[in-house]
């Protein structure tokens, strides 16, 4: 089905620990990890709405990833951490993703085939 | 590996009488250009001749051409043949592609995976595609690539607010967000060394197929006129909502076919940086564009479906001769090519 239920929310800093307030041109690391993860920003509280004075903005799409401003630190149940400085970062939410915890479009639905009963994969 | 700027590629060889007078006259600044406006009422708007005319005249805006000189780009003889040759092309992309869609119809198409694979070069060259296909499809995808992004910051003083803001930053990204070795037309000149191209910006010209041409045409076309600011960013999208999959399934093909590592990390590269572009251009520089300017909705789809009526036809061209064992490429007199 189309996405057209897509919508776009602000809301505070939510599980993903950003590694600084940098990411001007050029400042990013090549994927690598930052020696130590700068803590993360003092956001606003939850619940209050947005994104003056430094709050790192997060936005949703309905069945899609999290974006989040970057840089992002990622950091996994089993403390296993991922970096990203890329000026926008897209975490994955449906799990589906090659390149967890990055989304790379396996939420996108897929076309119903001419034959029913046959899922394409 | 120095950063300084290489040198102008060749003038390619002519294709008809449309593109040698353009040729001509670039050679030679006092020559007179004939009355070309016959010849281009009748041209196949989508032909060789015509689309290597185009592709000559649009590139004097970007790199131009050795021993051509670089004012030549406002030479208004030449501006004024290029403006006969762009109204047949949009008259014939305005007459073949659907019009009266809206975006979010477009683009709902454009998100959702399809079922039958069978016209997609990236599923081709996923499934089976062998090492002679890469190159042939690295070496047509060259002439866009070794600009990629550049067509579509001419948009940047056309957009405002968000839509600008948005825009600027996705192009921070494709220009390698301030890192000359992660620029992505730099990447692939990387992927064309690993698959023993050359990567010489330019090069494959005299071997990409007019349906190649029309491709970055299309961009050129939408990129330099700010009339057409609606159809660049429903252009742009598209390539962005379609790059990530595609990418993905272009990165398994160059790791199948032991492709070398910057083979493989461009396209692992578009994998997430276009998973986040599409986002950004689809909630950003879309849905600004059009919150200061509804009325641009037509263009913002007629731009992608544009694109997918010029993709289409690239890909059908590049699957019927790899399907029937023949080069997708236009054939040199000298050599066996890239295959």
């Amino acid at each position: 089905m189309p996405n057209d239920d897509e919508r776009e929310a602000r809301t505070a800093t939510g599980d993903v620990h950003t590694a600084g307030d940098g990411g001007g041109p050029g400042s990013g690391g090549s994927g690598r990890r930052p020696a130590e993860a700068a803590a993360a920003p003092a956001g606003p509280r939850p619940g209050h709405t947005p994104a003056a004075g430094g709050a790192t903005r997060v936005s949703v799409e309905r069945g899609g990833p999290l974006l989040v401003e970057g840089p992002v630190e990622f950091v996994a149940e089993d403390g296993t951490r991922a970096y990203s400085d890329r000026f926008r970062v897209a975490v994955c939410t449906c799990r589906r993703s090659r390149t967890y915890p990055w989304c790379d479009t396996s939420h996108r639905a897929h076309e119903r085939p001419a034959r029913p009963h046959k899922e394409e994969q | 590996m120095t950063t300084a700027a290489p040198p102008a590629p060749a003038l390619p060889r002519a294709r008809g009488e449309l593109s040698a007078c353009v040729l001509a006259a670039l050679r030679d600044p006092e020559l007179p250009v004939p009355d070309l406006r016959e010849p281009i009422a009748t041209a196949e708007p989508y032909g060789d001749d015509l689309q290597l005319a185009l592709y000559v005249l649009y590139e004097l805006h970007y790199r131009g051409f050795v021993d051509v000189p670089d004012d030549r780009e406002w030479d208004v003889t030449l501006l004024a043949l290029r403006g006969l040759m762009e109204e047949r092309f949009l008259a014939a992309l305005r007459q073949d592609v659907p019009g009266g869609r809206d975006v979010e119809e477009v683009f709902g198409e454009l998100l959702t995976e399809p079922a039958d694979t069978s016209g997609s070069v990236s599923h081709h060259l996923q499934r089976g595609g062998d090492l002679g296909e890469l190159r042939e499809y690295a070496a047509v995808r060259s002439l866009y690539h070794l600009k990629e992004a550049d067509p579509h910051a001419w948009v940047l003083p056309r957009l405002h607010g968000r839509a600008k803001a948005a825009m600027a930053a996705v192009e921070y990204d494709e220009f390698g967000a301030g890192r000359a070795d992660r620029v992505h037309a730099r990447l692939f000149a990387d992927l064309m060394a690993d698959l023993a191209l050359d990567p010489a910006y330019g090069h494959y010209l005299d071997r990409a197929p007019a349906q190649a041409l029309a491709v970055v045409n299309l961009m050129s076309l939408f990129g330099l006129h700010r009339s057409l600011r609606g159809a660049l960013v429903g252009h742009f999208a598209w390539v962005e909502v379609t790059s990530s999959p595609g990418s993905r399934r272009l990165a398994e093909a160059m790791r199948r076919a032991g492709a070398g590592p910057a083979a493989q990390h461009f396209y692992d590269e578009h994998v997430e940086a276009d998973a986040v572009h599409e986002q950004v251009v689809r909630h950003e520089v879309i849905a600004g564009l059009l919150a200061d300017e509804p009325a641009l909705a037509p263009d913002v789809a007629f731009g992608a479906d544009a694109t997918t009526f010029v993709e289409d036809r690239l890909g059908a061209h590049l699957l019927s001769a790899w399907r029937s064992g023949r080069s997708a490429l236009r054939p040199e007199p000298d050599e066996g090519g890239a295959r």
